[in-house]
């Protein structure tokens, strides 16, 4: 059998004395790191760019089964940049992204320097906090969309039993309460995530740094904004960059609670997506708005990634 | 020699790949209209399987397909795959997918040609199966001969045909309109007879509401109907009770003299009556037929079936008593045939849409599954599996001569409500891309509703849209 080592060449085998030593094939550590990667590559090769150029291909045909299918060249492009349902969902797939990574970036952050500073019974609250991540965003809107219902909602009957309210708020059916509630639902599963990476980088915060400060006068808002903020920066913007580009593709509270609605009050990039592979059969508009749903989430990578970058560089 | 045995090897060899070719398909080898017609089999007491069937599904143990939400709402589905299985000793397995996502499922297995999902339920067939049966994603089904299309209502039939004449589904279930109201509540706000016209409604709902924001609560309504999807069926039932159709030469046209006043209409209840919740926007089917249950409306125009959840005191507990809390034995609530338009319209126009789910065959699985699924599509259409439609869930029947059965009868509730309704509902199948011109609908809809548009120009402005679908 051939161990691991005699592969890497890294400790030789045992030699035939007298003889010229056998040639041994040397992979340096890089070229090994590629050669295990491979299977993986492939994977996705196969899981991930084999779909994506079908998308892409599809993109360029008129395939929607009310007229025969043909090559139709940059035409869903075209029509897409003239679709006022396309702006429309861009600027509320916008609305909905930040609006949900900011929700999660203030109760996720705040969960986390508060599970941080918690000296008994840290486990039970760190078990609870994470308690909405087992939760499958697609259940979590329908028990969103049950809770803010305004005739058997749980909301309205505390509002109502409490005063603060009048008649039932209609949640999901007014389109200036719309998009907040199903912000809330959709975040609501992702601060969790957040609070897990913030509070593994608060952790590794030393101690004596905190100690330090005090020494200095310094308050828990100073510890925060001079200690805290800067220590985690990487971790939270790899938590933000994760938590807006799968925002900014996710439906599934959307769907479950409002399908878009009212009057697409909520209607978003992939709801629109979904729409046309589903709904309205239009494989080649749905490929064309795939692609552009790509490319936004490649600005935003992208944007994260260089400001990841230029933090280490600058660490 | 040799060479002469390589050759009659490859001879005998092309000459069995040929005959392989030819091999017939199971399913005609199913005598499905001899040497007892299809049309006596399939109307007798209890159904009778075709000649040379067991031939046809010669090894298969089961079959597959995906049905239209959870079994234990399909208690009469049960009880005829329970005979079916006795029947046949092929095993039915029912894939239970909610109607939110059935289609999307359906699509993938049919984009993918998935042959192991060997039947399949469309919960919208008057508007998916134009499209199904013109991209080849359905089987055309051997059994539905002239005299079997007979038998069975016109209008249904014909929407489930494809361009080349045959019929390509069968219908799982259908249901028409009726509207649902509450006697008591009704009395209680001056209403004295169930209303029979769209302004008679208009005008008992405005009461219902009043009187209820006196007596019950800010959240009881006069009237709530679906904002969503289904708001389409809404607009057809104002359409029709006008003695009007949507499609105008096989293209929806909702702009029509007739449409614009159901657009208005509904548009009235919420938004200039406020006798219907604004949240009506944001119902689907099921939702607002939930709040009526709750006991939080006083009228809708609901699904036939929903009689049978409205006795159910587990499922509708909201209408077991009067407004006043006093229990009323079945439930109080009663049914009459979707309202004509006003009093100068005949009773024929008190109609409404007639919604089904159909039933495809996979055209990709093996010829033998694809034979065992279209034995259980036709016992499901026969008059013994429509009967359990009826008696055990409470279903319409889409074999017309189970209600010829005094036994059925007898266990119906509002049998005239339902004959008048089935007698007049309309059936109109849509052409490819009306998912599409329905969600401009509804955006438009939303739109008017929330102030955003004027209700009319709200309504031309989603026609133009429409009319681009189909450029």
């Amino acid at each position: 059998m051939i161990g691991l080592e005699h592969i890497l060449g890294r400790k030789g085998g045992p030699r035939s004395s007298g003889s010229r030593p056998p040639r041994r094939f040397r992979l340096s550590d890089s070229q090994f790191g590629a050669l295990v990667s491979l299977p993986g590559l492939l994977l996705l090769l196969l899981w991930v760019g084999v779909p994506l150029v079908i998308v892409v291909v599809i993109s360029f045909y008129r395939y929607d089964f009310i007229r025969p299918t043909k090559f139709y060249g940059f035409g869903n492009y075209i029509k897409l940049f003239h679709d006022r349902v396309f702006w429309l969902a861009v600027k509320n797939t916008f609305i909905f992204s930040l609006g949900s990574t900011f929700i999660t970036f203030l109760f996720g952050f705040t969960s986390a320097w508060c599970l941080s500073r918690i000296d008994r019974g840290g486990t039970f609250f760190r078990t609870l906090m994470m308690l909405p991540w087992a939760v499958p965003l697609i259940v979590s809107g329908f028990i969103w969309g049950w809770m803010f219902n305004p005739t058997y909602g749980v909301i309205n009957d505390i509002l109502l039993k409490l005063g603060a309210i009048k008649a039932p708020l209609d949640f999901t059916a007014d389109p200036s309460l719309a998009m907040f509630s199903v912000i809330l639902a959709d975040a609501w599963t992702r601060i969790p995530f957040l609070t897990i990476l913030v509070l593994a980088g608060l952790e590794r915060i030393p101690a004596e740094l905190y100690e330090a400060a005090r020494i200095d006068g310094a308050d828990i808002f100073h510890e925060l904004r001079h200690i805290s903020i800067p220590m985690v920066k990487g971790p939270l913007l790899t938590g933000l960059l994760i938590t807006s580009v799968f925002s900014f593709r996710s439906i599934d509270a959307i769907f479950s609670m409002t399908q878009g609605g009212p009057a697409k009050a909520t209607y978003v990039l992939g709801l629109y997506t979904v729409d046309n592979i589903y709904r309205f059969l239009n494989f080649g508009r749905a490929g064309a708005i795939s692609v552009m749903l790509l490319l936004f989430c490649s600005l935003i990578a992208s944007a994260y990634v260089y400001f990841l970058l230029k933090e280490e560089r600058w660490s | 020699m040799r060479k002469l045995a390589s050759l009659i090897w490859v001879v005998l060899g092309i000459a069995l790949v040929a005959l392989g070719g030819d091999k017939t398909p199971a399913w005609q080898l199913i005598n499905w209209d001899g040497p007892v017609s299809a049309a006596e089999r399939l109307s007798a007491d209890e159904y009778i399987l075709p000649e040379g069937w067991q031939k046809a599904v010669e090894g298969v143990e089961y079959i597959v397909y995906f049905n239209s939400g959870a079994l234990r709402h399909d208690p009469a589905t049960v009880v005829n795959i329970k005979k079916f299985e006795e029947l046949t000793g092929i095993k039915v397995k029912a894939i239970e997918v909610s109607s939110l996502i059935l289609f999307d499922k359906t699509l993938s297995v049919l984009v993918s040609r998935d042959p192991s999902i060997h039947g399949m339920s469309l919960t919208d067939a008057p508007l998916e199966l134009s499209q199904v049966i013109g991209a080849g994603w359905a089987a055309p089904l051997p059994f539905w001969t002239p005299e079997v299309q007979e038998i069975y209502p016109k209008a249904l039939v014909d929407a489930m045909r494809g361009p080349d004449g045959r019929v390509y589904a069968t219908c799982d279930t259908m249901r028409v309109y009726v509207l649902f109201y509450r006697p008591s509540w009704l009395k209680a706000a001056g209403v004295d007879k169930a209303p029979e016209t769209w302004q008679e409604v208009r005008e008992a709902a405005k009461k219902c509401r009043e009187w209820a924001v006196k007596n019950l609560g800010p959240d009881y309504w006069g009237i709530v109907f679906p904002g969503k999807y289904n708001l389409a069926h809404m607009l057809q039932a104002g359409i029709y009770s006008q003695g009007a159709r949507v499609l105008v030469d096989g293209k929806p046209v909702w702009n029509s003299p007739e449409g614009r006043n159901s657009w208005q209409l509904w548009y009235d209840f919420i938004a200039t009556d406020k006798s219907a919740p604004e949240a009506c926007l944001g119902y689907t089917w099921n939702d607002y037929q939930e709040v009526f249950a709750k006991g939080k409306a006083a009228m809708m125009l609901g699904f036939s079936t929903y009689i049978v959840r409205c006795s159910n005191p587990e499922l509708a507990p909201g209408v077991q008593t009067d407004v006043f809390g006093n229990p009323v034995e079945g439930g109080d609530f009663a049914v009459v045939a979707p309202p004509k338009w006003d009093a100068n319209h005949p009773d024929s126009h008190r109609a409404a849409f007639i919604d089904f789910d159909g039933f495809i065959v996979n055209p990709f699985a093996d010829d033998k599954h694809q034979a065992a699924v279209m034995l259980f599509a036709e016992f499901r259409m026969s008059k013994e599996a429509c009967r359990n439609e009826v008696l055990v869930e409470g279903n319409d029947a889409f074999f017309p001569g189970v209600y010829d059965d005094p036994e059925v009868l007898a266990q119906i509730r509002f049998p005239e409500a339902l004959r008048l309704s089935a007698q007049n509902a309309v059936m109109e199948a849509f052409p490819p891309g009306s998912k599409h011109s329905i969600d401009i609908l509804v955006e438009y809809f939303g739109k008017a509703v929330t102030g955003q548009m004027d209700a009319q120009a709200a309504l031309d402005a989603a026609q133009k849209e429409i009319d681009e679908i189909y450029w």
